[in-house]
């Protein structure tokens, strides 16, 4: 579904990531871990055409999406929740979902159904602007968000940062329910049991390489890479 | 048949050269290095410009023992003959309006800090820009300067030179001498531990603040120098062309010393110079050509003014830095760095070049 | 006491203030440009009004139109010409403020030379002029005349008001401008072309602005120097809304429009002010509103405390 070959890319003229080759195909869930400023949110956004790409070919579905817009990106059906300020604080609930929907030209009123299933908790609050929700139900609104595009592929930027271990687990269980619905997920991830447990595949990005990959069950049961990257 | 006089012109460039290049030199010192966008210039000009005439004709009309109002036709006429009488107070009148001029423009600075010092560059550039505007409207319809019809009779300080030839250059030399006495402090000004401060505020106020530096009281000192600065530009030009009235300072002459610096490069001293020049240039030059052929369809003033607005958006879009870009402070740990580092740079090239030529050598080869 | 045709012009001034200050807003908040271009769309807008109606007088419900469409064009041609440029480069909003006031430099003089050219070339007095439309609907009620013009400027701000209301709060693209106002990089990633929604902004701005210059000279008269007569008041209101909310925009326009007619008369009765110093409530009421209100949100200001301030009031 999605392809990276011998990706580089970086902001301006410093290189951050030097030669990703990445692939994800249809209905997988594949985590992208590594520690802080490994490259990993610079990954999604080269996918995304925030980063400048540098050398390298992306191609979603077949087709090459380097170069495109971000808006573009979106309308072909890919989702993103990046890492930070990932609602529209001064907006309501509700607008921040429709914002979502914004390229789709058909109904949205079924597929707000699905998401208030899937995310009870911002249901209650759909006419709260975005800025006065807790950090867990901004992550919720983040993720339903980037749902409401209805992408085939979404990516998602640890959507468990700062949340309670039992959100986050919470969230991981979701995210499980978004691939049951046919959607294939790119999840970056800082914890390490809380990613292998739910995706297929996963790869280690350490300083702008990936220097590990494989399924979740063999690095789960390898277990060594944990300690000499996460020290744990 | 107009004989075009270049000496007369060069004088009269030079003068507008040295008040221009004071001027946006003091709007580099609140942009470029403290980054106050500072979009009433004009308005600590017309002080100085004011203060300087209305303290100058009121100390010789009084010593005189006449009491005629400043803007009157009399007070006109005595300045005409008591300005060439007594050269000694010509000169000290002179220097004391330089020093109050600077004073007060200075001081209204400072205090314009208070409002605006809570509020971002944009609502900071209204409130000042609307400044300038007000207080030209103010000045407008105020009597005791002349309302609309300003001042007239400003005694210039040589004016007891008989010579107008030897007159302007001694005026246009002092102008000089007076900006190159402001560069040289602004100069140590930005690179003394206040400029660095100035700097570190520009790049990020709430660093410069959790670094202890007290961004207020820097934020007033440089309004204060920077307006004072533009004091000292309005006296000198007041006593150079001895008369002024409210529309000399429309909001337009900001735009002008906003265009030197944008084109000579943002925080530089020497850039705001050399835009200054630049500028003063084509200005004078548009100003001959009104002279050389006078009734054009299209008012050559009005191409000069466009000419204006487009080095401000053209140098942004295609040469941001301006002429002469932003360099490195020079702080005493540099002086000490770069002569070592500038010396193991040479060295590690002296050892490389033998490699380099093999190398070139190679790829010639294949 | 004020007379009633101070209020009367409070309403009518208001309005006009209203329409161009209102698009000083939404462009700002939405493109983060503070657009010194929008002093000259009102000049534009008075002298569209002035040529459409150069040769015969035209109905006004035909120059609306045409005037909210060429402020608009323009305002757009701008944002091609510079502002998407340097918005590519990732120019600070300092930088645009700048490269807006080179914008409106240039357009002015400009505007001066061509109406000069048109002043010699066709004959007519354009740095004077007054825009010849067909305003109908005059009432005279108890020897008081209340002009179409009056009227056309309280129908047109009332009318921008909803439909600012609406757009804003029910359609689609207003969400999506103010979902860039909000987060720009959200919503392009959204699916919002970033592009797309600054022309929009430029082009309702642009026009609203235009129309209350056309409104402007009706009221007064249309000179080169329309907008910047202007601008103290039309910052002043913007200021008062934080260059963020519409409602209080509205409020500073209006309150400005008061300061300027009811406030000054009541003064000049009382206590002989000049009328002339009218543009000094403007900067006042911006002033208190910086020191008691500032707008911290917008532009980035630091919510100091002021040392003098506080001791004062310990006492
Ligand atoms: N907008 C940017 N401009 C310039 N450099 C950036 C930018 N964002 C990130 N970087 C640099 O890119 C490198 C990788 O950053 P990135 O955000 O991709 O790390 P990360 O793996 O997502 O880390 P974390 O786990 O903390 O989120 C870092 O060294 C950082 O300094
Ligand atoms: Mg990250």
């Amino acid at each position: 579904m999605l392809k990276l070959g011998n990706v580089f890319s970086g902001y301006g003229k410093m290189e951050v990531l030097h030669g990703i080759d990445l692939e994800v195909e249809k209905g997988e869930i594949v985590s992208v871990l590594g520690p802080n400023g490994a490259g990993k949110s610079t990954l999604l956004n080269t996918i995304f055409g925030i980063a400048n790409i540098l050398r390298g070919s992306i191609t979603f579905n077949g087709r090459s999406i380097v170069g495109l817009k971000p808006n573009q990106i979106t309308r072909i059906g890919i989702g993103y929740t990046p890492q930070i300020s990932n609602v529209f604080p001064s907006m309501t609930v509700l607008e921040n979902l429709e914002i979502g929907a914004y390229h789709r030209r058909d109904d949205i009123r079924g597929d707000l159904e699905e998401v208030f299933q899937l995310f009870p908790e911002i249901e209650r609050r759909k006419h709260n602007l975005a800025k006065t929700l807790s950090g867990g139900e901004r992550q919720m609104l983040a993720v339903a968000r980037a749902l409401m595009a209805k992408p085939k592929l979404l990516l998602l930027d640890e959507p468990t940062a700062g949340l309670a271990p039992k959100a986050a687990s919470l969230l991981m269980k979701k995210i499980l329910e978004i691939r049951e619905r046919g959607i294939t997920v790119l999840l970056v991830e800082q914890n390490v049991k809380r990613a292998l447990d739910v995706s297929d595949r996963a790869y280690v990005l350490v300083g702008g390489r990936i220097v590990h990959s494989g399924s979740s069950e063999e690095l789960k049961k390898e277990g060594r890479f944990e300690r000499f990257f996460f020290g744990r | 048949m107009i004989t075009f006089d270049v000496i007369g012109f060069l004088l009269s460039w030079f003068t507008f050269f040295s008040i221009y290049a004071i001027l946006s030199m003091s709007l580099n010192l609140e942009v470029g290095y403290a980054g106050m966008a500072n979009f009433g210039k004009v308005a600590f000009y017309g002080i100085g410009a004011y203060v300087s005439a209305y303290v100058s004709m009121s100390i010789f009309l009084s010593l005189a023992g006449l009491n005629y109002p400043l803007y009157s036709l009399e007070a006109t006429m005595a300045m005409v003959k008591l300005a060439s009488q007594n050269p000694m107070l010509n000169v000290s009148v002179f220097i004391l309006t330089l020093i109050l001029a600077f004073l007060i423009a200075g001081a209204i600075g400072y205090v314009i800090m208070y409002p605006t010092l809570r509020v971002g560059p944009a609502f900071f550039g209204i409130t000042v820009l609307s400044f300038g505007e007000l207080l030209r409207i103010f000045l407008r319809h105020y009597e005791p300067t002349g309302a609309t019809y300003g001042l007239t009779g400003i005694p210039h300080p040589f004016a007891w030179i008989e010579d107008v030839f030897v007159k302007n250059l001694l005026f246009t030399s002092v102008t000089l001498i007076i900006l190159i006495l402001l560069f040289l402090y602004a100069q140590r000004l930005v690179n003394s531990p206040l400029g660095r401060t100035m700097l570190a505020i520009r790049e990020d106020e709430i660093a410069a603040l959790c670094m202890g530096k007290d961004v207020p009281k820097v934020k007033g000192k440089v309004l204060f120098i920077g307006s004072g600065m533009a004091g000292i530009a309005g006296c000198i030009l007041a006593y150079y062309i001895g008369s002024i009235n409210p529309n000399i300072f429309v909001p337009t002459v900001t735009f002008d010393v906003w265009a030197m610096m944008i084109l000579g490069g943002i925080g530089n001293n020497k850039g705001a110079i050399v835009g200054a020049g630049i500028i003063t240039l084509v200005d004078r030059a548009t100003a001959a050509i009104n002279f050389v052929f006078p009734g054009l369809i299209i008012d050559p003033n009005f191409i000069r003014w466009m000419i204006i607005g487009l080095i401000i958006i053209l140098v942004l879009l295609f040469k941001p830095a301006g002429l002469i870009p932003q360099t490195y402070t020079w702080t005493p740990a540099w002086k000490i760095v770069k002569p070592l580092e500038e010396k193991a740079k040479r060295r590690r090239e002296k050892l490389l070049s033998p490699f380099k030529k093999i190398s070139k050598w190679f790829l010639m080869g294949g | 006491m004020p007379t009633i045709t101070e209020f009367i012009n409070t309403f009518w001034v208001g309005s006009i203030y209203f329409l161009s200050a209102v698009g000083l807003t939404i462009s700002y908040r939405v493109t983060r440009v503070l657009n010194f271009a929008h002093i000259n769309l009102m000049t534009i807008g008075a002298y569209t009004a002035v040529l459409l109606s150069l040769s015969s007088p035209v109905h006004v419900a035909f120059a609306i139109p045409v005037v909210f469409l060429v402020g608009g064009i323009f305002m757009m041609a701008v944002h091609f010409a510079v502002y998407s440029r340097l918005m590519e480069l990732k120019a600070t909003p300092l930088v645009l403020m700048i490269s807006s006031m080179g914008v409106w430099i240039f357009v002015k003089f400009f505007l001066y030379g061509l109406l000069g050219y048109l002043q010699k070339a066709w004959k007519v007095e354009m740095y004077l002029a007054k825009p010849r439309l067909i305003v109908g609907g005059e009432i005279k009620v108890e020897g008081l005349t209340l002009s179409g013009d009056l009227f056309t400027a309280l129908a047109l701000a009332t009318l921008a008001a909803i439909f600012l209301y609406v757009f804003f709060s029910r359609t689609k693209t207003g969400k999506a401008l103010r979902a860039v106002a909000d987060n720009p990089d959200l919503a392009e990633i959204s699916g919002i072309s970033h592009s797309r929604v600054m022309y929009i902004t430029w082009f309702i701005a642009g026009g609203l602005a235009s129309l209350s210059g056309m409104m402007w000279a009706l009221f007064a008269h249309a000179t080169p120097e329309l907008g910047d007569t202007l601008i103290l008041q039309l910052f002043a209101a913007s200021v008062i809304g934080g260059l963020y909310s519409v409602p209080l925009t509205t409020v500073g326009a209006y309150t400005i429009a008061a300061a300027e007619n009811i406030v000054i008369a009541t003064l000049h009765e009382t206590i002989g002010l000049e009328v002339s110093y009218r543009p000094f409530f403007a900067f006042f009421i911006l002033l208190v509103v910086i020191l008691v209100r500032p707008p911290l949100g917008a532009g980035g200001g630091l919510p100091y405390r002021f040392k003098v301030l506080r001791r004062l009031m310990r006492r």
